[in-house]
């Protein structure tokens, strides 16, 4: 979905709503949201006008305050459920977005802040929920600033694949993986390499849900892994020798090279060899291990090193 | 925007797992009043409490009895079922349906349909092991309920569903 498209249906339907947002519940609720989301575009030309910023006061009044209780009490609920993400979770995850716009709407900036964090909090502990939701993820992240209180929630559910990832490190890698920051990778072939890497990870995910298997969350239920194909790790063994190259020699006297160990100890295994631990993880696993430890890589790179170009 | 298929050839929900969890949590909630959708006499919860399903037990398929876990699949082929499959033909008619997009995974996209009748129908195409073609089949239905402040009508329901139907999709029909 094209954000620019989505951001510019909302200002359509808002227009649509002039005649009855007044004086009907439903539809006074529905401007105030469709005018939250224009007014978080970073883009000025997808702002409503003073027309309708005017009537604020007025529809909120008719539509009454949100409920940020009810919102978490439902996205909890759905959570723990294992019906398709794409309905009553996604609803529930975009009834938050609505909750947050009104309460910065209405000067309750304290209140957003607070229920954004309980929202995100509770999405980073159901990884596996999430992870079909990362396409409107990304397109709602391009439609807010990045210092917007929705930001944090779709932010949360968009990095879901790393956080399944981290979850499943083997202990000792969970250590460094509980030091990564959300530090945002400036190095282009580090996102060359990732996007692979996601490609790679969600034809694995389509495959793997798309088989008539038992309705467990991904993560649980490995056992139908073993009839799919291995994603190719070329892209692995690229990232690998950028990462030695710039790593090495610039960090070995101030930063900690475990993370390097690990890189060296999944770049040297053969592909129909499984990650040298107990218990063996399959090789796409494997490969999400790499990814993670990608990251904890970047994030130990000296602030020089951090903004070199693609060679 | 067109479905690539017709509603009839879209498979009902599978496994009787997945029709005793969804029948359990969307027919019987008392948020999405289905009450308003079938020709169901009385609440359908406590009509499953009658055949004995314990509302604790509820959530489990093997932790209910036998008579209950027939009933409660029975409320899926004669009320749930017949409910969903009037909201695929309904947003057929009026192509009242959207698309989940994908730029990163052109090959998996669930598709969203919405009845006259307030259901939304989540439809994905299921893959089958040993090289068998792929099948659309209904994964979720549910209503999706306005808000406490709001109108609880049919209308009030039909609406939250289609506002629904236009945040998650490219859909832009009106409400």
């Amino acid at each position: 979905m094209n954000p620019d498209e989505w951001l510019d249906k909302a200002m359509e339907e808002l227009n649509s709503l002039a005649a009855t947002m007044q004086d009907d519940p439903a539809d006074a609720w529905r401007a105030l949201t469709l005018a939250a989301r224009l007014l978080s575009s970073p883009n000025p030309k997808h702002h409503p006008s003073e027309t309708i910023t005017q009537q604020f006061p007025r529809l909120l009044e008719v539509a009454g305050p949100p409920d940020p209780e009810e919102v978490l009490d439902v996205i909890a609920d759905e959570l723990n459920s294992v019906t398709d993400a794409w309905g009553p979770l996604l609803d529930g995850l975009i009834d938050a977005d609505d909750a947050l716009g009104v309460l910065r709407i209405s000067d309750q900036e304290d209140v957003a802040r607070r229920l954004s964090e309980r929202v995100a909090g509770l999405v980073s502990l159901y990884p596996e929920r999430t992870l079909s939701l990362g396409s409107f993820a990304d397109m709602r992240l391009k439609t807010v600033r990045d210092d917007s209180v929705v930001a944090s929630i779709w932010r949360t559910i968009e990095r879901a694949p790393a956080q399944m990832l981290a979850d499943a490190l083997p202990v000792q890698a969970q250590e460094l993986a509980a030091e990564i920051a959300t530090a945002p990778s400036e190095l282009p072939w580090l996102n060359a390499a990732y996007s692979r890497l996601q490609r790679s990870f969600a034809a694995f995910v389509d495959a793997a849900s798309d088989m008539e298997a038992p309705a467990e969350p991904m993560g649980v239920s490995l056992d139908f892994s073993a009839t799919l194909g291995r994603p190719s790790i070329a892209p692995l063994e690229l990232a690998w020798r950028k990462i030695r190259s710039e790593i090495a020699p610039k960090s070995m006297d101030n930063v900690q090279v475990p993370s390097t160990r690990h890189l060296r100890s999944v770049t040297s295994s053969s592909p129909t060899s499984t990650w040298a631990l107990d218990p063996p993880l399959p090789n796409h696993m494997a490969e999400l291990c790499f990814k993670r430890t990608l990251e904890v890589a970047i994030v130990m790179l000296p602030e020089d090193a951090k903004t070199s170009e693609l060679r | 925007m067109n479905a690539p298929w017709k509603a009839k050839q879209i498979l009902d929900m599978q496994g009787e797992r997945s029709r005793f969890a969804h029948v359990v949590k969307h027919f019987y909630s008392k948020k999405e009043r289905w009450q308003q959708v079938t020709l169901h006499h009385g609440d359908p919860r406590s009509l499953a409490k009658k055949a004995g399903c314990i509302n604790r037990e509820l959530r489990h398929y093997d932790l209910v009895t036998p008579d209950c876990r027939e009933h409660v699949l029975g409320d899926h082929d004669q009320a749930y079922a017949p409910a969903y499959r009037e909201a695929l033909s309904q947003a057929e008619h009026e192509d009242r349906v959207g698309k989940e997009e994908d730029e990163r995974n052109q090959s998996k996209h669930a598709w969203i349909f919405v009845g006259d009748n307030g259901v939304s129908v989540i439809v994905r195409e299921v893959r089958r092991p040993h090289g068998k073609p792929k099948r659309p089949e209904v994964k979720s239905a549910y209503r999706v309920w306005p808000r406490k402040s709001q109108g609880q009508t049919p209308e009030d329901f039909f609406k939250a569903a289609v506002r629904k139907l236009r945040d998650k999709t490219s859909y832009e029909g009106d409400v």
